[in-house]
């Protein structure tokens, strides 16, 4: 009996610990986004929603850390090991590439900023070339090297979760072969579209 | 992947769920992408907007989440200056509007099915076309 006791005891103190950390590291943030978790449940209006999440969920989760302590150690310390381990074998994803097949037109800078300046009429963009994304714009321009070419570009493209997308933008031409390109457009394919 | 909760749409006066991710798509263009702070299954990208569509326009008008550092993520994290709406001209796409009684519960992102989905089409953030399509659970059977 003695031993039971003991490994209650240890679950105790470990529950205890797991508590305490919770109320430590928790902001104020955290229960905002609870909040809005909780609201946009539909389940949140049944009577039974919030004793069983209020009490309910909490007793069960003492009673569980409890009675099954070494498995919550074991999980954590796997959690925590794997977090570590380097990926190993695994293929990296293939990076989208313009390719020649899909240029459209050349362009100039001017041209493309006039064309793609973003204006609203509740200014709620900047009135600039590609709007809040200029950053990413002003970034790209610089790559731009004497003799360059830019074109647009219009590709289809599988993502690595296996989703269609139409994507296009800009891409640099040097001296006849594919340099850095710019994305301007993302848009997701749905499956019904694309039969 | 666990049901995720929907971002929510103001459109015309009334306040709608949305299972499209328009702020994905920003963050994939090389927008501002601040990290946001996992707090539960329901919802991987760590955060939830609110947007409306004034006129035909499409606007975030509020962000709800936790930062890494653990403050509170608004409209401003993204987009710096802007603290009440922000015009999505970065959006094209078709933005999915579930209506209606829930048919079957999925447990799966997005793939719970209800009775209709309103698909506002989108070009470079304004609204160009809208239809309906009425659903029934088989569909969601068809899926596996």
């Amino acid at each position: 009996m003695i031993y039971l006791y003991g490994y209650l005891g240890i679950g105790a103190i470990l529950l205890a610990g797991i508590l305490i950390s919770h109320q430590l590291t928790k902001s104020l943030a955290d229960d905002l986004v609870s909040e809005v978790l909780q609201a946009t449940d539909p389940r949140s209006n049944q009577w039974w929603w919030k004793p069983l999440n209020k009490v309910g969920v909490p007793i069960l989760f003492a009673i569980a850390v409890t009675a099954i302590w070494p498995l919550v150690i074991y999980w954590k310390a796997k959690e925590m090991v794997d977090a570590r381990r380097p990926t190993q074998n695994k293929e990296p994803p293939k990076e989208f590439a313009v390719t020649q097949e899909h240029l459209r037109r050349q362009w100039t800078v001017a041209e493309i900023e006039s064309a793609e300046t973003v204006v609203d009429p509740l200014n709620a963009a900047p009135r600039i070339p590609f709007g809040h994304l200029n950053p990413a714009w002003e970034t790209f321009k610089p790559l731009m090297a004497d003799g360059d070419q830019i074109w647009s570009f219009y590709a289809h493209w599988t993502t690595k979760w296996g989703h269609h997308e139409v994507r296009d933008g800009y891409v640099l031409v040097r001296g006849g072969s594919i340099g850095p390109h710019f994305l301007a457009r993302c848009e997701y394919i749905e499956e019904e579209d694309s039969e | 992947m666990t049901a995720q909760i929907r971002e929510n749409l103001i459109y015309d006066g009334r306040n709608l769920s949305m299972c499209t991710e328009p702020l994905s798509d920003y963050f994939a263009l090389g927008g501002r992408k601040p990290e946001f702070k996992f707090n539960c299954t329901a919802l991987w990208r760590g955060y939830v907007g609110t947007w409306e569509i004034v006129g035909d326009r499409l606007y975030i008008v509020s962000l709800k989440g936790t930062l890494k550092d653990g403050t509170a993520a608004t409209l401003e994290s993204v987009f710096p200056g802007y603290t009440e709406r922000v015009f999505a001209h970065w959006y094209t796409g078709t933005l999915r509007l579930p209506e209606g009684e829930r048919l079957k519960y999925v447990h799966m992102g997005y793939s719970s099915i209800y009775e209709r989905d309103h698909f506002l089409s989108v070009q470079k953030g304004i609204v160009v076309g809208s239809h309906v399509r009425q659903n029934s659970e088989a569909e969601g059977d068809d899926e596996k």
